[in-house]
């Protein structure tokens, strides 16, 4: 046998591990979680046998397949390698591996015809520890056969860092996503059908709610635009004293779990809200439900993306340079003319951009239809009843999730087509000197009058928020209490030890622990695409980069239905554990840790890493000395973001709690629909205080890149997109 | 332990790149005998930069092989090939001290830690940055930067050198200076050393040859002298040095000379076996003697259009037969803009190049 080369190593560790995962670990999913180790108790037993006795004492005779393809790569490692075998062997063997999954499931062939073909086979649960193991081998073996191939210059650590982006996010994203429009086209009886796709397209009730959420996405992107642009102004040209307040403003949409607005909005205007005694009391008019529906939605909606709207446009007015407008001062210009013909229009693709961000924000929302939306029906929440109500008709939440994704998607493609290339601020590391024009004074005014109201506004409705918990009833019995507190999170004294007796307590430790194991892979992943987005070129570079995109524009509801469609039944079974709470939170957030990461590359000279390259350091030894060390704030603003993102969440992960695992915002949520206010205000005060002190934590943590990511956060939020 | 040249030669054979439909580089043979210094030189877009990432591995070839040292490398990464590169904005790692860069690209080799750091020692003395192990770079100034940055490539000891543009971001006192450095130690250590530049000036001063590109090709290459003196085509005489090019004919040749008519005088010069009758006249502004008086033979007449004063000399903008002509004189005369005057040519300053 030759003396190994690197690669000839690298494939030989890739097929012992394999082979380990065959022979040792259990092949399908355990009933009580592959961590609780139960099944090394009888590993010999169908449900808990590894691969290799799955196939010799159980029946599943179609698994040998596998192992094959693993001593033929074995085989060629002796002679060569040949790049060609291997990366054949990788690709049957994931092919195959899938292909099985799906053909032959919980109750033996999954289609019919087969059975006549092949004969009956034993019935298989979903994919466990041992299959993922070997389907991740195969993966590697893949990439290792097209780096020998050549590609991307024989870097197998960068050949399998794509191949792992793309088939996580091809399996995570797009298979579930994929699905619904399959779903959508079965009828009531099973079958699948053109026919049936058209018949719950053309269905007049869907047509109806995808008006009101269109009317509803383009008003609210209205306003948020216009306030945001007030705020912009109010912080960058002029003379506004308090503009600490405006920084809070900008945090904490961040931290605030969507449906909290609505919840202040109906402690204020609700039937027994505050502004409503007020007004029946003193005004004469009689409370009614008026809240309930479009207006309470329009207001609550803006109050909830205003922030973002301010975020995108502070970036906007801060990129036109101050010399453009002295430039036009000097030409003879008055204040208003140069705002009307130079920092008008070049602020107004950045509007349109920020216009479609509140646009798709809107339709993404679901906490605040949900708690809010009377009789007035969105998309978001219509796809979540046609789920779990009594309805249960998948069928029809997939022609809605396709209704609610053809107009984020649409979006998504103005954005980027159309808008993304007319953007003219850029950021240039270069100081440019000058002072902004000040505003013409209609304008400053205007700013002022609208934009300080709603400030006042929002931080009462905040401050309602924190009171309300202290409170037993707000608005109708308004004597302090800690009462709710103590139900949710009272703690007992017992001999021996704690007792975490308030009833909140489960879900708020189930939460932050997944969301503590999801922020750091989501950082991971979001990073590493970052990465090979911005500093490696291959092919199909811009496919890769439109497909890891695209991921940002699928709203919350769609990608828990799709979860639901996807992660049901073998292969892969899911629902129910925690895992696919992590996995929803980990592609939810990566979007945002992929602009974050690219944000701050784009400002990392190439040359650092081509040095290093020069300076005889592979791609992984570079990463690991030169691009790391220099993204820490993009690190740190993507932990932080993917971890408070994780404790707010609703839309999606409602449609994946199980009584196990139960989620923080679901709980308050359900509380909600009980009229509970007391505890579900309580539980969202001490959430947004929780992750304040999170946020202070880790960045007094980071130490002097403290700054850096301060500045990371708004940012990387500021590029959110569909993110409720 | 000191640093060593271990110098090699390169030989690019029928490279091109191609970015999309455009090659960037087109068939492109070259060869870099082992301890000299040779410079790319050329306007932007030329395709000089992404030859030298090819020697490099920062790019890889569309077709033609790379060959270091006798081997073919033009499928090796970077990190594989025995070179090293300094580039334009020097590429310090910000976040590592002085010592650190130096010794980032021996942190992979079999040396002992102490041995790495004797070795980057050993480097920055020979820049002349000894004691400046602890600073950031960011608390050095420019020419130190380019100095821990040449360093920090010396220490490997590579078979070749590469420069991208080195001096470009330094003022241009600096730059004189920093050059003459870089060319003393290219010419102690014996290094094989690819330059890159587009300031012919830079090229005529540092390098044992230059191989001046165009759109991709080589347009020619030689010493400096070969190419300031005999340019191959109009591209190069303009490029290299400043020079007037002036539409004229060859009238009569023979054995070794040729005889060119330019307006109504007529030049007799080395003949350099320039096929066709059309030709331009390379006039260099130095080679040409300015006089009030008129009809001496072999001069021409013109017409003073601007006159500049520069302290060290004067630069005259002329009229001569219809088309204007750059020269400089040595202080002492001076003509006003306006007057007649004669033009003096040094026939040993002229050269000929085809007209198309």
């Amino acid at each position: 046998m030759p003396a190994l080369t690197r690669q000839s190593r690298f494939i030989l560790q890739i097929v012992i591990v394999a082979a380990l995962g065959f022979v040792a670990l259990p092949w399908y999913g355990i009933a009580n979680g592959f961590w609780s180790f139960t099944w090394l108790g009888a590993p010999t037993e169908a449900a808990n046998a590894s691969g290799i006795l799955q196939a010799l004492l159980h029946g599943r005779i179609w698994l040998w397949p596998l192992p094959l393809l693993l001593i033929i790569a074995l085989i060629d490692v002796w002679r060569g390698p040949h790049a060609r075998v291997i990366a054949w062997c990788g690709g049957l063997g994931l092919a195959y591996l899938l292909l099985q999954g799906f053909a032959i499931g919980l109750k033996g062939w999954n289609i019919a015809a087969f059975e006549g073909l092949f004969g009956p086979v034993a019935p298989q649960m979903g994919l466990g520890g041992g299959a993922f193991i070997v389907g991740s081998a195969f993966l590697l073996l893949l990439s290792a056969g097209l780096a020998l191939k050549g590609f991307m210059r024989g870097d197998v650590f960068l050949v399998s860092s794509i191949a792992a982006v793309v088939a996580s996010i091809g399996l995570f994203v797009f298979y579930p996503v994929a699905l619904i429009l399959i779903e959508a086209a079965r009828d009531a009886d099973g079958a699948y059908g053109v026919g049936a796709l058209i018949g719950r397209l053309l269905n007049p009730d869907i047509w109806a709610v995808t008006w009101n959420s269109l009317l509803l996405a383009i008003v609210v992107g209205l306003l948020t635009t216009l306030l945001g642009l007030g705020f912009a102004l109010l912080h960058k040209r002029t003379q506004f004293r308090a503009k600490g307040l405006l920084r809070l403003l900008a945090i904490l949409p961040i931290i605030t779990p969507p449906f909290v607005i609505g919840l202040g909005i109906i402690l204020l205007f609700g039937r027994n809200g505050i502004a409503t005694w007020m007004m029946s009391e003193f005004l004469g008019i009689p409370p009614s439900r008026w809240i309930y529906g479009f207006f309470g939605l329009v207001l609550v909606q803006t109050l909830a993306f205003t922030p973002i709207a301010y975020l995108v446009l502070i970036g906007v007015v801060d990129g036109i340079s101050p010399s453009m407008e002295e430039a036009a001062r000097t030409l003879r210009a008055d204040r208003w003319r140069t705002f009307k013909t130079v920092t008008w229009p070049l602020m107004r693709p950045g509007i349109a951009n920020a216009f479609l961000i509140g646009f798709v924000e809107s339709l993404a929302d679901f906490g605040n239809p949900l708690v809010l939306g009377g009789n007035f029906d969105v998309l978001s929440t219509d796809i979540f009843f046609a789920i779990v109500g009594s309805q249960n008709d998948p069928g029809h939440a997939s022609a809605l999730s396709i209704a609610l994704l053809f107009l984020t998607l649409s979006a998504f493609v103005l954005q980027r087509q159309w808008i993304g290339k007319k953007v003219y601020t850029t950021i240039s590391g270069k100081g440019d000197s000058g002072l902004p024009a000040p505003l013409p004074d209609g304008v400053r005014r205007l700013v002022y009058w609208t934009t300080v109201p709603w400030l006042a506004f929002t931080i009462l409705l905040y401050g309602i928020i924190l009171v309300g918990g202290f409170v037993k009833s707000l608005g109708i019995d308004n004597r302090p209490t800690l009462q709710h507190y103590i139900t949710a999170f009272g703690i007992d004294w017992t001999d021996h030890s704690i007792l975490w007796s308030g009833r909140a307590w489960p879900s708020f430790f189930i939460t932050v622990e997944l969301a503590a194991i999801a922020a750091p892979i989501t950082a991971i992943i979001g990073l590493l695409t970052a990465y090979l987005l911005n500093r490696q070129r291959f092919i199909g570079q811009s496919a890769f980069e439109f497909i890891t995109m695209l991921s940002f524009a699928i709203p919350g509801t769609v990608i828990g239905v799709s979860y639901i469609l996807a992660f049901n039944v073998p292969p892969i079974e899911l629902t129910g554990t925690g895992l696919i709470l992590i996995i929803c939170f980990v592609f939810r957030n990566m979007p945002v840790s992929i602009r974050a990461g690219l944000a701050t590359m784009a400002q990392i000279d190439k040359s650092l890493d081509e040095c290093s390259l020069m300076l005889r350091h592979g791609s992984f030894a570079t990463i690991r000395r030169v691009v790391l060390p220099l993204l820490r704030p993009a690190i740190v603003a993507s932990l932080v973001y993917a971890f408070v993102r994780a404790i707010t969440s609703v839309s999606a992960v409602i449609f994946l709690v199980s009584a196990q695992y139960n989620l923080a915002t679901a709980y308050i949520v359900g509380r909600v629909e009980v009229s509970d206010f007391g505890v579900a205000i309580a539980y969202s005060s001490v959430l947004i205080v929780f992750m304040l002190l999170v946020i202070g934590v880790i960045q007094l943590g980071v130490g002097e890149s403290r700054r850096a990511a301060r500045r990371a956060v708004p940012a990387a939020l500021g590029m959110g997109g569909a993110t409720t | 332990m000191s640093i060593e040249g271990r110098s090699a030669a390169v030989k690019l054979e029928a490279v091109t790149k191609k970015f999309g439909a455009v090659a960037a580089v087109d068939t492109v043979d070259l060869l870099i005998e082992p301890g000299t210094l040779v410079t790319l030189l050329g306007p932007s877009g030329c395709g000089k930069t992404t030859t030298l990432r090819m020697i490099a591995g920062l790019e890889a070839p569309s077709s033609g092989r790379v060959v270091i040292g006798g081997k073919d490398v033009t499928l090796l990464p970077p990190n594989e090939r025995d070179v090293s590169m300094v580039f334009q904005s020097y590429a310090l790692f910000p976040h590592m001290t002085v010592m650190e860069n130096v010794s980032y690209g021996l942190r992979e080799s079999e040396l002992s830690r102490a041995a790495q750091k004797a070795k980057a020692r050993e480097g920055l003395a020979l820049v002349g940055l000894a004691g400046y192990d602890e600073r950031l770079p960011s608390e050095l100034s420019g020419g130190q930067q380019q100095r821990v940055a040449v360093a920090r490539a010396l220490v490997l000891e590579p078979q070749v050198l590469l420069f991208d543009e080195p001096l470009s971001n330094l003022d241009a006192k600096l730059r004189r200076k920093m050059r003459e450095d870089i060319r003393e130690i290219q010419l102690k250590l014996g290094l094989t050393a690819v330059y890159v530049t587009h300031d012919q000036e830079e090229a005529l001063a540092v390098s044992d040859k230059i191989v001046v590109m165009n759109k991709g090709r080589i347009a020619q290459q030689g010493t400096p002298a070969d190419l300031y003196e005999r340019p191959a085509d109009a591209f190069v005489a303009d490029f290299i040095g400043s020079a007037n090019l002036v539409p004229a004919e060859i009238v009569a040749r023979d054995q070794g000379h040729v005889t060119v008519a330019l307006g109504l005088a007529k030049l007799v010069l080395r003949n350099t076996g320039i096929a066709g009758d059309k030709v331009f006249l390379v006039i260099r502004p130095s080679g040409v003697t300015l006089d009030g008086e008129a009809g001496k033979t072999g001069t021409l007449p013109a017409k003073v259009a601007r006159a500049t004063y520069l302290g060290s000399h004067w630069e005259y903008t002329l009229e001569a037969a219809g088309q204007p002509i750059f020269v400089t004189q040595p202080v002492g005369k001076r003509f006003a803009a306006g007057t007649h005057v004669q033009m003096e040519l040094d026939t040993s300053q002229l050269a000929l190049v085809a007209r198309p």
